[in-house]
């Protein structure tokens, strides 16, 4: 199944650009100056872009990798803290 | 007789400078530096005097890794050095190997000096800070590789955010060449991971010996270039290390510094929810006042029974037509006294009330007759009475 454009292009945005967007359309739709239509297709986007942000949270694992440079390149290797 | 013995003014030079040389070992000298000046080259050029004499004295530049702070006029300083003279003038000077401050420690000395010079190029100030990345999604440290440091970062920075890529650049954070690696370490945060969103650059707690890589030139001068946002983080509450003052933002302990790096997880999913919330509430609410709308107007009389817009007309046609016939009759009656009225007025002057009086009118041929020259004896004239008329002969 290949997802719609705009859905995958959300993915991808900055969190915080996709949370703007989010915060942006509530103030739209809250201004109610919008067709019914208007204001359905705005909420639906909303809770796309909502349940999107959320799942961002929420499947997010850890990564961390140690960083240094070995002949004039970077290396990244996984990272734990030494014991002293 | 001695034979005068003449010699030139270079031989003689020479004979001083090489009397000086050997006569004097390395001395330590107190005095008050001025006019100092260093040059291009490198070399420093200064006096040193007390209250009644000065001495010339230079700091050439191979020599000037042994001053650990910035010689400048009207600093008290107690200095190495060999007495010797500058032929080409014949001037006596002194070449320095090492100098103290007298006032305060070499370290601190240096480290106002520092700070006074940084303050100067504007690198402390507040408009160059920037604005840390509200949500990043990859974090830099530059910290020792071992110890508490390192792991209350990465414990912090994956409890508050998960999901983040945390990059360790692990650098040697106390002694010799630790600052060069600090600053090597920042600076490859920006050349070779420039997608990296914020640099954390500090250590634990330590004494003010330990720390003090964060307070060296070359560490602020990374940071100052760094085009990733610093927080600084060297565990210390007190005092505020060059790195501190340099870095977009200074956090107490690198705990903090990690809690300033990322937003919380469930402050963001908190508020998420609530703009959720709002957004089903506006909807909710709008769809109710939408209804309420359509039932209010479905629910209009002339709606339910569109009949009552011609019931009413209706009626007024028929009250109208009953009261037509009665007003009709009022019209008329008007009319008739009116009649009346008028016709009483024509009577009061009418001829014919004249006549009932006993006067008469005489005519001849349908004129009236006013004057009896308007006769001849001989005519007919009618006579008008008030009831009847009279056919007469005029006599005379």
């Amino acid at each position: 199944m290949t997802k719609a454009k705009g859905e995958k292009d959300a993915r991808t945005e900055p969190f915080e650009k996709s949370l703007a967007a989010l915060e942006e359309l509530v103030r739209e739709l809250e201004a109610g100056d919008k067709s019914l239509e208007e204001s359905l297709a705005l909420f639906e986007k909303g809770v796309s872009l909502s349940k999107d942000l959320t799942a961002r949270l929420e499947d997010a694992k850890t990564k961390v990798e140690a960083l240094s440079v070995e002949g004039g390149r970077l290396s990244k290797k996984p990272f734990a803290p030494r014991e002293d | 007789m001695t034979e005068r013995r003449v010699l030139t003014v270079s031989e003689v030079n020479a004979q001083v400078h090489e009397l000086l040389d050997a006569s004097f070992p390395e001395l330590w000298i107190e005095g008050e530096v001025s006019n100092c000046k260093t040059y291009l080259s490198g070399h420093t050029y200064l006096s040193l005097k007390d209250e009644k004499a000065q001495l010339r004295a230079v700091l050439f530049k191979g020599a000037a890794y042994g001053v650990k702070f910035k010689l400048q006029d009207g600093l008290k300083v107690l200095v190495r050095a060999r007495v010797t003279s500058y032929e080409p003038r014949g001037e006596l000077q002194l070449i320095l190997s090492a100098a103290e401050p007298r006032e305060k420690g070499a370290l601190q000395l240096a480290l106002e000096q520092l700070k006074a010079k940084l303050q100067a190029e504007g690198l402390f100030d507040q408009e160059r800070k920037r604005p840390l990345p509200p949500y990043p999604k990859v974090v830099g440290v530059v910290t020792s590789g071992a110890g508490a440091a390192v792991r209350d970062i990465i414990n912090v920075l994956s409890r508050r955010w998960p999901g983040l890529e945390i990059r360790v650049w692990p650098v040697r954070v106390q002694g010799e060449g630790a600052a060069a690696e600090i600053a090597a370490a920042v600076r490859g945060f920006n050349t070779l991971a420039p997608d990296t969103e914020v640099l954390l650059v500090g250590r634990g707690g330590g004494s003010i010996e330990d720390l003090w890589a964060f307070n060296e030139e070359p560490v602020a001068r990374a940071l100052a270039e760094s085009a990733i946002p610093t927080v600084s983080c060297v565990g210390h509450e007190t005092d505020w290390t060059v790195a501190d003052l340099v870095a977009d933002l200074r956090a107490p302990t690198p705990s903090a510094a990690a809690e300033l790096a990322v937003p919380e997880k469930a402050a963001v999913a908190d508020r998420l929810a609530e703009l959720g919330d709002a957004m089903a509430q506006t909807l909710r609410d709008r769809l109710e006042d939408l209804a309420r709308r359509l039932a209010y107007a479905a629910a209009h009389p002339l709606l339910q029974d569109p009949r009552r817009l011609w019931e009413q007309r209706a009626q007024r046609v028929d009250e109208l037509s009953a009261r037509l016939p009665d007003a009709a009759r009022r019209a008329l009656e008007r009319l008739a006294l009116r009649l009346a009225g008028t016709a009483g007025k024509l009577d009061a002057i009418s001829p014919l009330k004249v006549l009932g009086r006993g006067y008469a009118i005489a005519s001849l041929h349908g004129t009236v007759l006013t004057r009896a020259s308007q006769a001849k004896t001989g005519d007919l004239i009618g006579v008008r009475l008030a009831e009847g008329e009279l056919e007469c002969e005029v006599v005379e």
